[in-house]
């Protein structure tokens, strides 16, 4: 068999992502329960390679890869010879030659995923690249989208706020068009590339104006506002973004009773969201951590060829 | 604040678009609510004050011979205020635009602190409501401090309601905050920048890079400074779709790249996206002025060459300007002695400019046609007034704006306050009335402006204004008895 990558949400079948979802709906309710411990991924190793800073991403797959029996490492820039200067590729090839089944990647570079999965023998799980893609992020959010009935055509989702900077809204933009919901992009013009302000991607739109989109949506993922682009070159400073752009008291009440609202994190509290968010019943974003758990534990069998869900069903 | 009811009998009506012949103008309330066409035709120019009597409890002023404009709107002044008292305050700066027959003045943003922050915005508002002869409209900065590095907080200023955004005193410093800048501004209904256009690496000198200063030995800024920034500003608007008012031009290139960008936004659908206006210190002086008056003839941009100057003429007969501005710059005696290098850019312009306009720019002859009263008129009245209230010529073509109602609720939107630019029935009541044929000699040590700094000290200018009305209130008048 080939090495399998996921380098971004096209890379997979309709059928492959009807199999991951499924698979993290199966291992959701283990993880919430910390009741999960396989050997589905023993004598296999995986290594964590993050070019950029993680707390999600990273102790999620790694915690997925130690609850199935993979040996899992993890390799960050700081400590590495990537401090010293070593290459992208360099590193991939040295890495490579120890051996590991599976290399889970993030880069600042919306290329440089690839281009270490262009020489790296095993498998590689796009782990977020620059303002490319992140797949995995995708993924968990499609499942907790599934659970919550939310993931079919027709339904209409809004992700809102730094769409220019956001490898979130790329691979969300990509599966969630791909299965038939309507999307719309909520950012003030500096904030959307250009070409998309023009012409958005096929099955979305642009909107500028958070409250008239809120009270038409099934689901809204707001997205993480850098604080260093709130008061810099870009966007006047950080309250005014909150006033335009945050999802706070009186925007929860535009919001319909059965909506689900979304965030990959991090979070910066008061500004893309205030803390009733967090209270509020609709509000999945814990959700979303746990089901990180669950979709990379699918996702790591996926990458190895082993079925997805234990064979006999079972603990 | 006099609501009396107030009869101007018989001037000569300039409406704001056309000169209407002699009407009776009745105004009360601080509205007007009646225009009649006089039943006695317009005399010759009372040689003494216009007669006052009282009649059914109003003020009637015979007005024969006598012009009744809209109140004038200045889209361009410095009002010094807060932090540079000393030049000028918003009571002497309002006084002395009232007495050039200015209703509306917008201040620009480079006071100390300068206008980035609301705060600083309804300070000035509210300071004007206190102490102000005329509506007084804070520009805001583009960027904090105008530094050119950060934006300033444009909603929040926006909803204080500042309408133009400018770092003038300076361009704003980085293409892409001036970029951001624009298309966050494209969000705000009715926001409109204006450009102070200059390149910072070329405008190190102190006048127009020319002959003269090549014979008077001092630095000189280039028009290719400003000529860069203007083409950099006007793609920057037509790639944001975000309006902007290229503001004082001066020098001739400039002049064809504002025609030229206002013919790509027509093209593209979006008249009135770029405006352009002139000061009258640019369409009278040449760079020659600084030769006899030194650091008074210091301006930024700088008097250019006879050339550029008589581009600007043209561009003025030839409809590409959409306003006449002062850009009011009042700095004290002793700031302006100091030479060349050391000397603040700037003169004060509120209580002369429509007197040099109409006694020196009105009746030019250029290559586009002679300069006609009523075009110098409308550039001092209704056009400014379409262009703060994006109404007629600068109306956006927006199916609907960015920002909603409820979205903008949140940051408190105002109605704008501004002089209506016309005179019809209903209308608020802000109003100059001209003795058009007098003349009268320029004399600093006379103005209401703190700012004695000007140029043109003995110059006669034409046409002096009576009275001016805002809301009703009388602002200025030279009227015994009113």
């Amino acid at each position: 068999m080939p090495a399998r990558r996921l380098l971004r949400i096209g890379d997979l079948s309709p059928a492959d992502v009807d199999a991951l979802l499924d698979a993290a709906l199966w291992y959701f309710p283990h993880i919430a329960a910390g009741e999960l411990k396989l050997t589905t991924l023993r004598g296999f190793s995986t290594l964590l390679m993050f070019f950029e800073p993680s707390t999600r991403t990273r102790v999620s797959f790694e915690l997925a890869g130690k609850l199935l029996g993979s040996d899992t490492i993890s390799v960050t820039s700081s400590g590495s010879s990537v401090e010293k200067g070593e290459s992208v590729v360099d590193t991939a090839q040295t890495l490579s030659a120890m051996g590991f089944h599976i290399a889970v990647v993030r880069h600042r570079s919306a290329d440089s995923v690839e281009l270490f999965a262009e020489h790296f023998a095993g498998a590689v799980i796009n782990g977020g690249a620059g303002r490319g893609e992140h797949p995995t992020q995708a993924l968990l959010d499609a499942a907790v989208l599934t659970r919550a009935g939310m993931l079919e055509a027709g339904r209409h989702l809004a992700i809102a706020g730094d769409i220019l900077h956001s490898r979130v809204a790329r691979s969300n933009i990509a599966l969630l068009t791909s299965r038939g919901v309507k999307v719309t992009l909520v950012a003030p013009p500096p904030l959307m590339p250009p070409a998309w302000r023009a012409e958005p991607p096929t099955g979305t739109v642009w909107e500028t104006d958070l409250d008239r989109v809120l009270p038409e949506i099934d689901a809204v993922m707001m997205l993480r506002m850098q604080r260093e682009r709130m008061g810099g070159g870009m966007l006047p400073p950080a309250d005014e973004y909150s006033a335009l752009y945050g999802l706070d008291a009186r925007r929860l009440r535009l919001l319909r009773p059965d909506a689900v609202i979304m965030h990959p994190g991090p979070v910066n509290r008061g500004v893309e969201v205030v803390e009733a968010v967090f209270a509020d019943s609709r509000c999945r974003i814990n959700e979303q951590v746990t089901m990180g758990v669950a979709l990379r534990c699918a996702l790591l069998c996926w990458a190895c060829g082993r079925p997805l869900i234990p064979e006999e069903g079972g603990l | 604040m006099s609501e009396q009811a107030l009869i101007i009998e018989g001037a000569d009506l300039f409406d704001g678009e056309r000169m209407l012949g002699p009407h009776t103008v009745v105004v009360r309330g601080g509205v007007v609510v009646e225009i009649a066409p006089a039943t006695s035709g317009g005399g010759p120019a009372p040689s003494t004050a216009p007669a006052v009597r009282e009649q059914d409890g109003a003020v009637v002023i015979d007005a024969r011979g006598l012009l009744l404009t809209p109140g004038l709107i200045d889209l361009h002044a410095h009002l010094r205020d807060p932090g540079q008292t000393w030049k000028e305050d918003i009571a002497s700066g309002t006084a002395a635009a009232a007495a050039g027959g200015y209703t509306t003045v917008v201040c620009m943003p480079n006071t100390v602190p300068p206008v980035d922050t609301p705060a600083i915005a309804e300070y000035i508002v509210s300071r004007a409501a206190e102490a102000g002869r005329c509506r007084v409209l804070p520009a805001g900065c583009i960027s904090r401090g105008r530094s050119g590095e950060e934006l300033a907080e444009l909603g929040g200023l926006y909803a204080a309601g500042v309408r133009l955004f400018s770092d003038d005193g300076s361009d704003t410093l980085r293409a892409d905050v001036l970029l951001h800048a624009f298309e966050y501004l494209s969000m705000l209904s009715g926001a409109r920048a204006l450009i102070h256009a200059e390149t910072r690496e070329l405008a190190g000198g102190v006048m127009h890079e020319g002959s003269v200063s090549a014979a008077l030995g001092q630095p000189g800024i280039p028009s290719l400074s400003e000529d860069i920034a203007v083409a950099r500003a006007v793609l920057t608007a037509l790639s944001a779709s975000q309006p902007v008012q290229v503001t004082h031009v001066s020098s001739a290139r400039s002049v064809q790249l504002v025609s030229f960008a206002k013919q790509l936004a027509s093209q593209g659908g979006q008249p009135g996206l770029i405006t352009a206006d002139v000061t009258f210190n640019h369409l009278l002086l040449t760079d020659e002025a600084v030769r006899e008056h030194g650091t008074l003839a210091k301006v930024s941009p700088p008097l250019r060459s006879e050339a550029d100057r008589a581009a600007l003429l043209a561009a003025l007969a030839g409809g590409v300007f959409d306003a006449i501005v002062t850009d009011h710059a009042p700095h004290t005696a002793d700031e302006k002695a100091v030479g060349m290098e050391a000397a603040p850019f700037g003169c004060a312009g509120f209580e002369i400019a429509l007197g040099l306009l109409l006694g020196h720019v009105v009746g030019t002859p250029t290559v586009t046609g002679i300069i006609r009263p009523e075009h110098v008129l409308r550039l001092l009245t209704s056009a400014p007034a379409d262009i703060l209230t994006c109404r007629g010529a600068f109306a956006r073509a927006d199916a609907r704006p960015l920002l909603g109602q409820s979205t903008l609720g949140a940051l408190d939107a105002r109605e704008l306050a501004c002089s209506p630019g016309r005179i019809a029935a209903g209308l608020a009541a802000d109003l100059a009335l001209i003795d058009p044929e007098a003349e009268w000699v320029i004399d600093p040590a006379q103005f209401k402006s703190k700012g004695r700094n000007t140029p043109f000290a003995g110059w006669t200018a034409k046409g002096r204004v009576l009275l001016t009305l805002c809301g009703g209130r009388i602002t200025h008048s030279l009227i015994p008895g009113v």
